[in-house]
């Protein structure tokens, strides 16, 4: 009589058991470290920026830092279909630039950071970042699915005359000495900047 | 999709000519309930713009479900729902803004979804019947309200040979809305059997919009904003050309000698 009832309650409990049993879910969070910076000559004339060869118009004279992705073992050289996030380890904190060579009335080893502008662009929006307000962005939650981690700054102050310039950036993450998020510094190659 | 429904219409006049007066015995007047479906093509004609270009709906595909009553001295109560699947106009109206700023590469975000561009509207009005053997010809007036998606989009402006750019936001600030709505044609119906038939609709409607947009134009490189609130009261007029079906819960009436009808 109660045999029915009894195989009955215990398919129930079994039901209720397995359907409440989860696995815990794998992290869709990619962390990525940042180093062997690339530079190269941008020209935003266009809808977009582009890399270009000198001479390059000085009204729309960018610089291109590129920097392939890296795990602690090796280079990311795709991004995961799964990955939903991409965070650095190290946030980039600070952007600097320094004039090598004489830029309006500033004299060489000035810094003109502040005549530059940082661009990203997500979903869609453009947007540009003043440099000298660059504490703290992190470059977080942009998923990509390029291999490399672009940084476009623009000279949006450009010098007023034509010329050779020459220019250095120094990158500085939130944590210093690490192995592969160290510090850069380096110097670009002089361009001619019509 | 027109010549579809033309070849739908040509079909209802061909059977229609086909069966002749084989009923002739029939009565000459149903009057009672009917329901029906059809599907068209509506044309806007007129409609509001930003610079001068529309940001309401492109021509599209309208779906009618309906009903009516139809009473002994010909006039009756009708009472529709409708659905004009139409798109919003966001080419036209990169377009537009790459004409007003020809130095500037114009890009859109795509934030307005296609999906929100339907329109749904109900209706009710009067009609009234005419007859010429197994054809009914009914006028109708119909007044209702359409539930009207607004408009809202970003766009880039990008200054050929320069950094310079410029994030225009348009927003909405009268999302979702119901616009009253006058709906004024016809139909010219074709009696196949006793209680169904084919018809062919054709009627023009004008919609009042409200539209009311904030807009931002926000300079990347200065980093500095303007605003302005764009508020447009008008009328967009449009048309529509269906084929349907109808079917009829009916009386018929018994020819009424001299009456003409």
């Amino acid at each position: 009589m109660f045999k029915p009832l009894f195989y009955l309650l215990w398919g129930f409990a079994t039901i209720v058991v397995f359907s409440n049993l989860k696995c815990e879910d794998e992290s869709c969070e990619l962390f990525f470290l940042l180093s062997d910076w690339t530079p190269a000559w941008i020209n935003n004339s266009g809808a977009t920026p582009e890399i270009a060869d000198a001479p390059l118009p000085r009204q729309a004279f960018g610089i291109r830092l590129s920097a392939p992705f890296r795990d602690e073992f090796s280079d990311l050289t795709f991004v995961p279909d799964t990955a939903c996030s991409l965070y650095p380890v190290h946030a980039i904190q600070t952007i600097r630039l320094w004039t090598l060579t004489p830029f309006d009335t500033l004299p060489a080893e000035a810094e003109i950071t502040q005549r530059f502008m940082l661009r990203w662009e997500n979903d869609g929006f453009i947007n540009y970042v003043r440099m000298q307000a660059n504490d703290g962005v992190s470059f977080e939650a942009h998923p990509t699915k390029s291999p490399l981690f672009e940084l476009d700054l623009l000279m949006t102050e450009p010098p007023t005359t034509p010329g050779i310039y020459q220019f250095r950036v120094g990158i500085q993450f939130d944590s210093t000495g690490t192995a592969l998020n160290k510090d850069t510094s380096f110097t670009l190659p002089p361009v001619s900047l019509l | 999709m027109i010549r579809l429904l033309l070849a739908c219409f040509g079909f209802v006049l061909f059977a229609g000519l086909l069966q002749g007066q084989e009923l002739e015995s029939r009565p000459h007047w149903a009057s009672g309930f009917y329901g029906n479906f059809a599907v068209g093509y509506g044309l806007v004609t007129h409609q509001p713009a930003l610079f001068h270009q529309p940001v309401g709906y492109r021509n599209g595909k309208v779906w009618y479900a309906g009903g009516g009553i139809s009473f002994r001295n010909h006039w009756g109560i009708r009472a529709e729902i409708s659905l004009y699947e139409t798109r919003y106009g966001l080419a036209e109206f990169e377009q537009a803004l790459q004409d007003r700023y020809p130095n500037y590469l114009v890009t859109s975000t795509r934030l307005s979804s296609d999906q929100d561009a339907r329109l749904y509207s109900f209706a009710a009005g009067v009609s009234c019947a005419f007859l010429r053997e197994r054809w009914n010809f009914q006028p109708e007036l119909l007044l209702g309200v359409t539930k009207v998606f607004n408009f809202f989009e970003t766009v880039h402006l990008k200054e050929l040979g320069t950094h310079q750019v410029y994030r225009m936001k348009f927003n909405t600030l009268n999302a979702g809305y119901t616009a009253p709505t006058l709906s004024v044609g016809g139909r010219a119906a074709w009696y196949a059997g006793w209680y169904w038939g084919l018809y062919a609709d054709l009627r023009l409607q004008a919609l009042h919009y409200r539209l009311k947009h904030h807009a931002t134009n926000y300079d990347l490189v200065q980093q500095t904003s303007t605003e302005e609130t764009v508020a447009q009261n008008r009328l967009a007029v449009g048309g529509a050309l269906s084929v349907g079906i109808f079917l009829q819960i009916a009386r018929w009436e018994p020819v009424v000698a001299g009456s003409g009808k």
